[in-house]
C-alpha cells in the first residue's frame, strides 16, 4: 500500500468501506428484524436500518462508478454507452411486449397467473424488464467488444 | 476509417503498449484504431497527431 498514491489509497479505502457498510449494515438490520417479531419499535428500527444502509452503499456505489468513468479509457466508455443504449432498449422493448402479453391473456402463460392481482402482474413486469434490460446490455457489450477484438 | 497509425509506430520502432501509453489509452484501442474498427473521437485524433506531428487528414483517411 506504501508505493500507492494518495488518490488510490482513498479509492480502495471507499471500496472497502462501501463492502464493510453493506456487510455491517445488513447484519443490524438482520438482529432487529429478528427482534422486531417481539418489539414493533425494534420492527420499525430494521426497516429504517435497512433502508438506510441501502442508500449509503448507493451513494457510495454511484461515486465510485464516477470515480472509474472519468479514468476509463474512450473505448471502454464507448462501449458501454452504445451496449446501454441497444441492449437497454432491446432487453425493455422485449419486456415491454411479454409483459403486455402476460397482463392481457395471463392464464395463457400460467394457470397460476389467472389468480394474479393487476399490482402483482405489474411488479412482475418491472422486475422482468429490468432483467431483460440487463441480459440485453451484456450481450449488447459482448458484441460490441467481439466485432472489435 | 483507414489509418496510418501502424506505420507511424513502426517507423518509431514502438509497440502498440508503447503507443497506449503515451496516448493515455488502453493498447486493445490501439489495435482497434489500427485494424480500423474504431474511430477515435475528435480529443484522441488531436492528440495522435500531435504526437506524431501531423495533421489529422494526413493520418486518417475518409473514406466516403
Amino acid at each position: 500500500m506504501s508505493g500507492l498514491s494518495r488518490a488510490n489509497r482513498r479509492l480502495i479505502g471507499v471500496i472497502f468501506g462501501t463492502i464493510a457498510v453493506a456487510i455491517l449494515g445488513g447484519i443490524v438490520g438482520g438482529v432487529l428484524m429478528v427482534l422486531g417479531r417481539k418489539s414493533p419499535l425494534a420492527a420499525g428500527l430494521s426497516e429504517l436500518a435497512v433502508a438506510g444502509v441501502m442508500v449509503v452503499v448507493m451513494v457510495m456505489t454511484l461515486w465510485l462508478t464516477a470515480r472509474w468513468w472519468r479514468a476509463a479509457d474512450e473505448m471502454v466508455r464507448e462501449a458501454h454507452k452504445w451496449a446501454w443504449y441497444w441492449g437497454g432498449s432491446a432487453g425493455i422493448a422485449a419486456g415491454g411486449v411479454l409483459f403486455a402479453n402476460v397482463a392481457l391473456f395471463p392464464a395463457s402463460f400460467n394457470a397460476s397467473l389467472a389468480d394474479a392481482t393487476p399490482s402483482q402482474i405489474f411488479i412482475g413486469g418491472v422486475g422482468l424488464c429490468f432483467l431483460l434490460q440487463i441480459a440485453g446490455y451484456v450481450l449488447a457489450w459482448s458484441g460490441w467488444w467481439f466485432a472489435r477484438r | 476509417m483507414k489509418n496510418r497509425l501502424k506505420v507511424l509506430r513502426a517507423e518509431r520502432d514502438w509497440s502498440q503498449a508503447d503507443l497506449a501509453q503515451r496516448l493515455d489509452v488502453s493498447r486493445q484501442t490501439v489495435n482497434a484504431l489500427e485494424t480500423g474498427k474504431y474511430d477515435p473521437s475528435l480529443p484522441l485524433a488531436f492528440r495522435i497527431a500531435r504526437l506524431f506531428g501531423q495533421s489529422i487528414e494526413a493520418i486518417f483517411q475518409d473514406e466516403a
